[in-house]
């Protein structure tokens, strides 16, 4: 399928879950830890596949839609313009909190920063004025205060709870 | 979803979302668990406001003069437990802290003496505050032998940067004014 030297190299990913990812070089640069596989294995053979444990097919395939575009709007010199951040709200508005929170994890483990900038903005704008039950909820986290550590905080803070919608 | 995962998110990618919320939701993520409480504690971007310890602006226009003052007070305390917090919380991490104070009526801000024990590795610079004591003798145990720089900015009252020494630094008193 290659002319010699013509050839758009493909990278190819496999995920946790066994799925095969093939993807265009430029694009799969994007993810830190790709790109530092094979600046440590510069001797890796093309069709070297690129095990990723801790991502499942899902979120990489989000994932690569992202940097797939972002790719390609650094490339036609629009990063920054409206055009970017139209495909970034239409990107995010179908995604689910769950969803979103994969995305992340999955962004994380890649180490893409770009990607990893416009989640947490993302994961704030969802939180904004949510309650603090709310918030446990969304990152499953367990309330481990003592009903009485729970109180002394919560009288520190008293400011920071005023007006508070409890929802 | 795996839980556990998603609340073990790296503290920098919580501090990266908390600095997308406001400082008051920001206060509000201590009562989520012990270890965001710790993580709060450790997020570099300090932002008050003292209007944030009154109901409203308007609340704070019409309090008493002495509920103004005890709320003054009480504010100056969260400035002080906030760094202290920071420094606490942060102490193995921080290479850079930047302490820039900026009060309207040009009051310098006491910085409390846990500064002298945070573990810096390279650099400190201060803007706006002075010591909580004339620091004629005080060493700066923060700075170790790998410390780069120290930059005590104008206005820093009575204090500037003397010699270098093999651990430490002396400060002298100065005479700089504030403008």
């Amino acid at each position: 399928m290659s002319k010699l030297g013509q050839a758009k190299r493909i990278i190819f990913l496999k995920t946790a879950d066994g799925q095969l990812f093939e993807v265009d070089e430029p694009v799969a640069m994007e993810f830190e830890i790709v790109k530092s596989f094979f600046d440590e294995n510069e001797d890796a053979a093309d069709d070297t596949v690129v095990p990723l444990p801790n991502v499942s097919a899902e979120p990489l395939a989000g994932i690569i839609e992202f940097c797939k575009a972002h790719v390609e709007f650094r490339a036609n010199g629009a990063a920054g313009k409206d055009e970017v951040k139209k495909f970034n709200a239409e990107y995010i508005k179908e995604k689910s909190n769950e969803q979103l929170k994969e995305l992340i994890l999955a962004a994380n483990y890649l180490n893409i920063k770009e990607m990893l900038d416009f989640l947490t903005e993302t994961i704030a704008n969802r939180l904004k004025n949510k309650s603090v039950e709310y918030v446990r909820a969304f990152f499953g986290i367990e309330n481990d205060f003592t009903p009485q550590e729970e109180e002394a905080v919560r009288k520190e803070y008293e400011w920071a709870f005023e007006g508070v919608d409890e929802d | 979803m795996d839980d556990d995962r998603i609340s073990d998110l790296a503290p920098f990618i919580i501090h990266q979302i908390m600095s997308h919320l406001s400082r008051k939701q920001v206060a509000q993520t201590s009562l989520l668990s012990k270890r965001w409480n710790h993580l709060r504690a450790s997020f570099p971007i300090f932002d008050f406001s003292e209007t944030d310890l009154f109901q409203s602006y308007l609340g704070m226009r019409l309090a008493s003069n002495e509920e103004y003052c005890e709320r003054i007070v009480n504010f100056m305390k969260l400035i002080d437990v906030s760094l202290l917090r920071f420094l606490l919380a942060a102490e193995k991490d921080v290479k850079e802290l930047d302490i820039t104070i900026k009060t309207d009526d040009k009051k310098l801000y006491i910085l409390p003496h846990i500064i002298y024990s945070a573990k810096l590795s390279t650099t400190l610079v201060l803007y706006g505050v002075k010591f909580e004591k004339l620091p004629d003798t005080i060493r700066f145990r923060l700075i170790w032998k790998n410390s780069e720089r120290v930059h005590l900015h104008h206005p820093i009252k009575l204090v500037t940067v003397d010699a270098w020494e093999k651990d430490h630094i002396n400060l002298i008193e100065v005479q700089s004014s504030y403008h």
